[in-house]
């Protein structure tokens, strides 16, 4: 017989898997993805690398692999120390010009992506590291790198901030009949970029420490008095959104307990706490309660090139829902989880949680299979709105964000040019 | 006006014999190639006087019978050109050979586009999937081909009736030993549960990000929508063209040459009837997920963007 467990406890639980590391490590199933597919690793992948980046960067993948970092922000500031040290120790494994910098990088990142290809961020912010390269490269280091002091400087106001950065990167009709661009990056000499590269990354630091405000400071535009705006999971950026809006506006707080890591109900006291009127429900009355919310809004764990989400289990469930009832889904992410890549096949970028708040080791059933994915796949076609740190955009025009924030022909970690 | 006549009657001569040197190039490397010809062959000694040649050779290829509907975007993007390097350029001499030697180098990239297509689109055939496809593509081939080198799939080719090229996809593809099964044209919606996607080529991208392509492409599309399946389209940036037809009465007119397959061994149809045989139709853009394209992976309003920045 099962026994009754009563949920509350579950609540306890929350997102702290830490204790539960070694179940976790044997479940994370990693699906090898298309875009990354690396070739067969040689014996120590990272030999190349300065001793101390070997270093810091086994230090993160254990850290990970262990589930002590969860949050996505820790996790791309992470990888930009890292690269920051790669790119200040560079000289120790015999990088003297750009093109072997871009390739250590390159190096570096697919070792990371391999090991946590779920880890969206990592392969992202080793991207935008590799733009800032190739940007400093083309200016000659003279020009300071724009995109992301865009970002920083635009943020509640949106759609003027994107216009004003027309640097868009990647081939274009017009410029068809344009040279080919031929720019050697082996032939620039590391020395003078440094500089601008560290100060370049930077720069990304710091646009990583505003975003929930960035975003946060948009709320009022989205949310107006007396709204029913349903959420569910716990996302920080999220959370911010819904505290600001509360300063300024009364409306209500729908909030799914989402089961069975329960988020929900820790989303709900932390948003009842701040003042805001709150209703917790069960996953299972979502649709129940669809008819009288007027927003759907959600967190995002990565933001894929076609503007579909990866987000936490139950969210495309909420989205369909919601597209039954005509309520728009807006979702909130920051610009670091903007992943240049495209989802293929049904289960990449997804992975298996512990099955200990499903169902627990001592009830001592046996046989039965009990997978927990962390992620949901959201398609476009579902996500009203993207809100990120550089203002409001509709998901049919990601393409331009990862044109300004990304280099193309960085979108293969693996493959190295030239 | 008989000497522009007579230009422009070259230009076209000029895109006929190219298409039938090299009909792997297809019509689009014809299409520039006639274009560079004719600046080769102009006694121009103005931008202005460049501008008015390239125009009148892109209206004499446009009245050609088979054309491709994107020669007023090339001329404009020649056209863009001059003005562009006018400024920079140290003088006309200058303009007229950096033109055609860039023209040249255009019909040359235009053919490796394909390989460009084929490498970003081929991640998107899955595994063990089956993919749904008509008409004849040098794209979607490509494309397909490129994903058999490193997974096992299948490849399902509606015969495409009123010219049945169907049949040569299918048979390159067979060629290359990917299983490939054919379909009539009314048998689409009966296959469309066991695919994975549908993926066609297009004979042009239209500024509303929709496609123009070989008969019968918007019903798979439609039917596709139906089942929920992603509709995905191959095409070359040469392709875009600025057109924005609202429904199929808008597209330019084109009569297949052809007999109608209604009544091959039939006789011709009686006086009362009419025998329609429209080649190519109209696919929306709400219909279309992304475009593989040499610019990248596009999604229908990135197309629309790339045209508006050519023209505006």
């Amino acid at each position: 017989m099962r026994k009754q467990t009563i949920s509350k406890k579950t609540s306890g639980v929350g997102c702290e898997y830490v204790g539960q590391s070694g179940t976790l490590g044997r479940l994370a199933h990693c699906t090898p993805i298309v875009a990354t597919a690396m070739p067969a690793p040689s014996s120590n992948p990272l030999a190349d690398l300065p001793p101390n980046v070997q270093q810091e960067i086994s230090k993160l993948l254990a850290k990970l692999r262990r589930r002590q970092l969860l949050n996505s922000l820790d996790v791309a500031r992470k990888t930009l120390e890292i690269m920051r040290l790669l790119v200040a120790t560079s000289a120790a494994a015999q990088a003297t010009d750009v093109n072997s910098l871009i390739k250590l990088i390159k190096r570096a990142g697919a070792v990371m992506v391999t090991a946590q290809p779920h880890e969206l961020v990592i392969g992202n912010m080793v991207r935008r590291v590799l733009a800032i390269v190739r940007d400093e490269t083309r200016d000659g280091g003279n020009k300071p790198f724009k995109a992301g002091d865009a970002a920083a400087a635009s943020g509640g106001d949106a759609a003027s901030g994107g216009e004003q950065t027309v640097h868009v990167a990647g081939p274009s009709l017009m410029s068809l009949l344009d040279a080919p661009e031929a720019l050697d990056y082996s032939r620039q000499s590391l020395k003078a970029l440094k500089g601008p590269i560290i100060e370049g990354i930077a720069e990304v630091m710091e646009e990583l420490s505003t975003v929930s405000a960035h975003i946060a400071e948009q709320a009022i535009q989205h949310i107006h008095a007396n709204e029913v705006v349903l959420t569910h999971g716990r996302d920080p950026t999220v959370e911010a959104f819904l505290k600001a809006a509360a300063k300024k506006r009364n409306f209500d707080v729908i909030v799914a307990e989402t089961a069975p890591g329960g988020e929900g109900q820790q989303m709900a006291v932390a948003l009842a706490e701040a003042g805001i009127s709150t209703t917790l429900i069960a996953d299972a009355a979502v649709f129940a309660v669809m008819a009288r919310v007027n927003k759907v809004i959600v967190g995002a764990h990565g933001v894929m090139a076609n503007g579909g989400l990866i987000a936490a289990a139950g969210s495309h469930l909420l989205a369909l829902a919601a597209q039954h009832f005509s309520v728009p889904v807006v979702a909130c992410a920051g610009l670091y989880k903007l992943t240049p890549l495209f989802p293929s096949g049904p289960d990449s970028f997804n992975m298996l949680l512990s099955p200990q708040p499903m169902l627990r080791y001592d009830e001592g059933l046996q046989g039965v299979h009990v997978p927990n994915p962390a992620f949901d796949y959201v398609p476009p076609e579902l996500v009203a709105l993207l809100i990120t740190n550089s203002g409001p955009s509709h998901t049919s025009y990601i393409y331009r964000l990862l044109a300004e924030y990304y280099h193309p022909e960085d979108q293969d970690l693996s493959e190295v040019h030239g | 006006m008989p000497a522009v006549s007579k230009a422009a009657s070259k230009a076209a001569a000029a895109y006929t014999s190219f298409l039938a040197e090299d009909p792997v190039a297809g019509p689009s490397a014809a299409a520039i190639k006639a274009l560079t010809e004719s600046i080769k062959g102009s006694s121009a000694t103005t931008i202005m006087g460049l501008s008015e040649v390239l125009r009148e050779a892109g209206a004499a290829l446009s009245s050609l019978r088979d054309a491709p509907m994107s020669i007023a975007s090339l001329c404009e993007l020649f056209v863009r050109f001059i003005t562009r390097t006018a400024l920079e350029a140290r003088d006309f001499d200058d303009i007229r050979r950096l033109l055609i030697e860039r023209g040249e180098m255009l019909a040359r990239t235009t053919i490796e586009a394909r390989s460009k297509i084929a490498k970003i689109g081929a991640p998107f055939v899955d595994a063990g999937g089956v993919v749904l496809t008509l008409g004849y593509s040098r794209c979607v081939v490509a494309l397909l081909l490129a994903a058999a080198k490193t997974k096992h799939f299948s490849v399902i080719v509606a015969e495409s009736h009123p010219q049945g090229d169907g049949h040569t996809t299918a048979q390159q593809l067979a060629q290359a030993g990917v299983p490939v099964t054919m379909v009539e044209d009314a048998a689409v919606a009966y296959v469309m549960t066991r695919c994975q996607m549908v993926l066609c080529g297009a004979e042009a991208v239209l500024e509303s990000g929709g496609v123009i392509n070989k008969t019968g492409t918007y019903q798979m599309a439609i039917v596709a929508h139906a089942f929920k399946k992603p509709f995905y389209i191959a095409s070359e940036s040469t392709k875009f063209a600025r057109l924005f037809p609202l429904s199929q009465n808008d597209l330019p007119e084109h009569e297949s040459a052809r007999e109608h397959a209604a009544f091959v061994g039939r006789g011709p149809p009686p006086p009362p009837l009419i025998a329609e045989k429209p080649s190519r139709d109209y696919t929306p853009p709400n219909y279309v997920q992304l475009l593989f394209t040499d610019l990248g992976v596009l999604t229908p309003s990135a197309v629309s963007d790339e045209l508006i920045k050519l023209f505006d």
